[in-house]
């Protein structure tokens, strides 16, 4: 029966310590009466950005309640509305939290009350900004119950390259290809791509392209010597060193329209534009400081639209990747046409046999991080989020070109040498990609070496050997190290 | 103690006894399921008893080859130039043993493509004697190098030994052709050197790789389902239509090709077609160790490791039933060749389908992006 005493003896002296206290710290004239006080259960407050937190504060004053005011950082006091002359009284102060704030900023609220005697006592509470949300399972956000996403215009780009491929397809059976049909959908004549889109869209390829390609007339060039290739193709003119025409590949049987270096003209303009647009819009508009960094708007919603400017840069970035919503690793098999080009690539490396890349849940994380972040103002996870991704994407681009290279090799090795042109396009398209990234590991030095003497001296892919392809192999595994465990088995 | 007592106390014990055996059962696994079958030891003796010895009998007859070519470049004489067709005939024995490991190393360097790609495009390689600047293993040249190449060069087609010498040596382009000659057999030499070198354990050490415990599951990427995969693809593409189906037209609409027979300007393919199927038979079985055909039987399919046994004998068979030259057997007597085709056909379904299906190993190649 020892501990009830001892409990007793302690309640005592806290209550002993806090009355001594309480008088040391009020503001006694030495009139007798009671100084007011008050007290509150919310010291630390938490609350997103734009949204109130509420303080309750329990005000006594055994003279009477004056008035109570508040000053936020040191700012102007403003007072708060209170019962002159009643001696309790609960109040409930809601601060709100500036818009523009950003996550774990602090704001400090003192609070002043004084009494009909003129004595005064203060309470102090921080408040803290913290999340509006936290990150969703899958790409999907709203604002007042509406979704707050929107890339259509990166959807209908990505579909033009779509039925561009289509269009080279023809090609590739031995179809005469138009330059201008080509030139028309690359810049979206008339918006329907000169007649030749199944859709109409006011959005373009060519106006998003890399600057320097439009510059070098990088795509105008592949278009023409695609339409001059397939007119050699047309007469069933076999392809061989010099001359351009077609290959078979030996697994589908079906015909490919190769250039008089054995490059296919259907991978170099379709994975060409995933590198020159999609990434370069990416890594170089919607990733860089100009749409998504610090200084971008992120309070005010875009005229008309239910986005920040900052979230829907973001969006945009996402769009040039659109995968599935609830994108992962790893991806199921019956749901693989629900991603495409960038995405799709993404899980082609994603699930490898020994030890996945995990790419897809890597990019798809950094996306909804970011995208959360800034929904949060979170500047250092949208940094950080924004630094994932220029590293995970160039990853994709570098693993995907190894799978290609390994492709290669063993297409070689199996006597396919039409299914060999066919994957070291796609490898010589995939390394040329990674030259769009301003923040990229691998320099246009080694990548200059891959290209154009690795994969055939004088960039002529019949000049390609094993070892070109191996060395061009160990290059990339030596500036991405991540590949080293997975590069014979990707 | 009555006997209702005596009940209740055998029933606890029965109890006792179920109740132990059961999580003794559950919880002590080693001891109680089935033994698992020792891949590490069969690949073990795939790796030194098979494949190091087949590549490093390649290697002896490679360079025995490049010593009677440089031989046959200082003196080019009738007996040198027998020689080296000998060394020659020898080297493509030897790799009937070694061209089924193509993965690893052999992948890497493309050792079967540099090597063997037949029927050899001797338009190609007259045009690099002629303009010279070739680089042997580039696509380009693929069907300019390696032994088919060498069939070309020192047999000729329809030329006799001295036609054959004066090409070599009087003839307009002729120290041209002894180089060409040389830098392809320098070139057979360094890819062959590559993968022995590659395997070796005091090299590159993939043997060390090969019987690594990480590869040593079934999974793809495995070794064995490296090896599986390599050798289904080298029986199908490689044996069953390379050196018989295509030569017998059956890839041409019925019409046959008999300048596509592997060693068709020396006229020995038949030879080469017996070699590789006796080879592939004592891949099987692992030679005299532990083979693809024990696992299967301690998988319980006895019968189906009999029935690729007795398949392939029965191939053997039919093949050494073949004339040489393969390309007159094929002018003359096209069935009997395409019965060769059939007799083949049977074993690779036991082989692809019944053999990976109990091994739980996965076809790997003809892998398709489908874009």
């Amino acid at each position: 029966m020892i501990y009830p005493i001892n409990k007793q003896i302690y309640t005592l002296t806290i209550w002993g310590l806090l009355a001594l206290f309480t008088l040391a710290c009020s503001d006694d004239d030495g009139e007798g009466i009671d100084p007011p006080g008050i007290t509150s259960g919310d010291m630390q407050v938490e609350a997103g950005r734009g949204t109130e937190a509420a303080i309750n504060l329990a005000l006594n004053a055994p003279s009477g309640i004056e008035s109570l005011s508040v000053s936020v950082d040191g700012g102007t006091a403003e007072d708060i509305p209170v019962n002159t002359g009643a001696t309790t009284q609960s109040v409930t102060y809601n601060y709100t939290i500036p818009a523009a704030s950003t996550l774990g900023e602090q704001f400090t609220l003192a609070f002043t009350l004084t009494d009909q005697g003129s004595q005064t006592t203060n309470y102090t509470a921080t408040v803290t900004t913290g999340k509006l949300i936290e990150t969703p399972a899958t790409y999907e956000f709203t604002r007042d119950g509406a979704s707050s996403v929107f890339y259509g215009g990166q959807k209908d780009r990505l579909d033009m390259v779509e039925e561009i491929k289509s269009v080279l397809g023809g090609g590739d059976a031995g179809d005469l290809v138009s330059e201008q049909v080509l030139l028309d959908m690359y810049a979206n004549t008339g918006g329907n791509g000169g007649g030749n889109f199944t859709f109409t869209s006011d959005r373009q390829l060519k106006d998003k392209t890399f600057a320097p390609d439009l510059d070098d007339n990088f795509f105008e060039d592949l278009f023409a010597g695609g339409a001059a290739a397939s007119t050699n193709g047309n007469k069933g003119i076999t392809a061989s060193n010099g001359t351009a025409g077609l290959i078979v590949r030996e697994n589908s049987g079906n015909t490919i329209l190769v250039d008089e270096n054995g490059r296919e003209f259907t991978q170099l303009i379709e994975k060409g534009m995933m590198g020159s647009v999609f990434y370069n819009q990416i890594f170089n508009v919607y990733l860089s400081d100009d749409r998504t960094g610090d200084e971008v708007e992120n309070v005010e919603l875009v005229d008309g639209e239910n986005y920040t400017p900052m979230e829907h840069h973001l969006d945009e970035a996402f769009g040039y990747w659109d995968p599935p919503l609830d994108f992962t690793s790893p991806w199921p098999e019956e749901r693989e046409d629900e991603d495409r080009f960038w995405s799709h690539y993404s899980n082609t490396v994603d699930n490898v046999s020994n030890g996945m890349l995990g790419t897809n849940e890597t990019i798809m994380n950094a996306y909804k991080e970011a995208r959360a972040a800034i929904v949060n103002n979170d500047l250092t996870t949208k940094n950080e989020m924004r630094d994932e991704l220029y590293e995970s994407l160039e990853l994709v681009a570098a693993a995907v070109c190894v799978h290609y290279i390994n492709g290669t090799l063993s297409s070689l090795d199996a006597g396919n040498t039409g299914e060999a042109f066919h994957t070291l396009s796609e490898a010589w398209a995939f390394a040329n990609a990674l030259r769009y990234s301003p923040n990229k590991k691998i320099t246009l030095e080694q990548l200059e070496q891959i290209m154009e003497t690795d994969f055939g001296a004088d960039g002529n892919f019949w000049n390609v050997t094993s070892m070109g392809l191996n060395a061009a192999k160990t290059t990339l595994v030596t500036v991405y190290p991540d590949l080293d465990a997975v590069k014979d088995d990707l | 103690m009555n006997i209702k007592y005596l009940q209740y106390i055998a029933i606890c014990i029965g109890l006792t006894v179920v109740v132990f055996s059961c999580s003794s059962g559950d919880d002590d696994t080693g001891g109680q399921t089935p033994p698992e079958f020792d891949r590490a030891a069969m690949l073990a003796n795939y790796a030194d008893n098979l494949i190091l010895p087949a590549y490093s009998d390649l290697q002896v007859e490679v360079d025995q080859m490049a010593a009677d070519a440089t031989a046959f470049e200082s003196e080019p004489t009738a007996a040198n130039l027998e020689t080296l067709q000998n060394a020659l005939k020898s080297v493509r024995l030897s790799w009937q043993d070694a061209n089924f490991y193509q993965f690893g190393p052999a992948e890497t360097v493309t050792l079967r493509a540099s090597l063997n790609t037949y029927p050899t495009d001797t338009d190609k390689i007259e045009s690099n004697i002629e303009n010279g600047g070739y680089t042997l293993g580039s696509i380009d040249n693929i069907a300019a190098g390696g032994l088919p190449a060498l069939d070309y060069l020192i047999h000729g087609a329809e030329v006799t030994t001295e036609q054959i010498i004066a090409a070599f040596t009087t003839d307009p382009g002729a120290s041209e052709r002894m180089t060409y000659l040389v830098d392809n057999v320098a070139f057979v030499k360094s890819r062959v050197d590559d993968v022995v070198n590659s395997w070796d354990p005091a090299g590159d050490d993939y043997r060390g790789t090969f019987l690594s415990e990480g590869n040593g599951g079934t999974g793809v990427g495995s070794s064995i389902s490296l090896l599986v995969n390599a050798m289904i693809l080298h029986y199908e593409r490689f044996m069953r239509d390379g050196k018989i189906g295509i030569p017998a037209g059956v890839r041409s609409a019925g019409v046959p090709r008999p300048t596509a027979t592997e060693a068709f300007y020396g006229g020995y393919s038949a030879e080469l077609a017996v070699a590789n199927i006796t080879g592939y038979k004592r891949l099987v079985i692992g030679g005299s160790g532990s083979g693809l055909d024990d696992y299967l039987e301690f998988m319980e399919s006895d019968e189906l490791s009999n029935d690729i046994q007795d398949g392939l004998d029965q191939s053997i068979n039919d093949a050494g039933q073949l004339t040489d030259p393969l390309s007159e057997n094929i002018e003359n007597d096209n069935d009997g060749v395409i019965a060769v085709f059939t007799s083949l056909q049977e074993v690779l379904v036991l082989i692809k389908v019944d053999m990976t299906s109990v091994l739980g190993i996965t076809i790997t190649f003809q892998d398709n992006d489908g874009d």
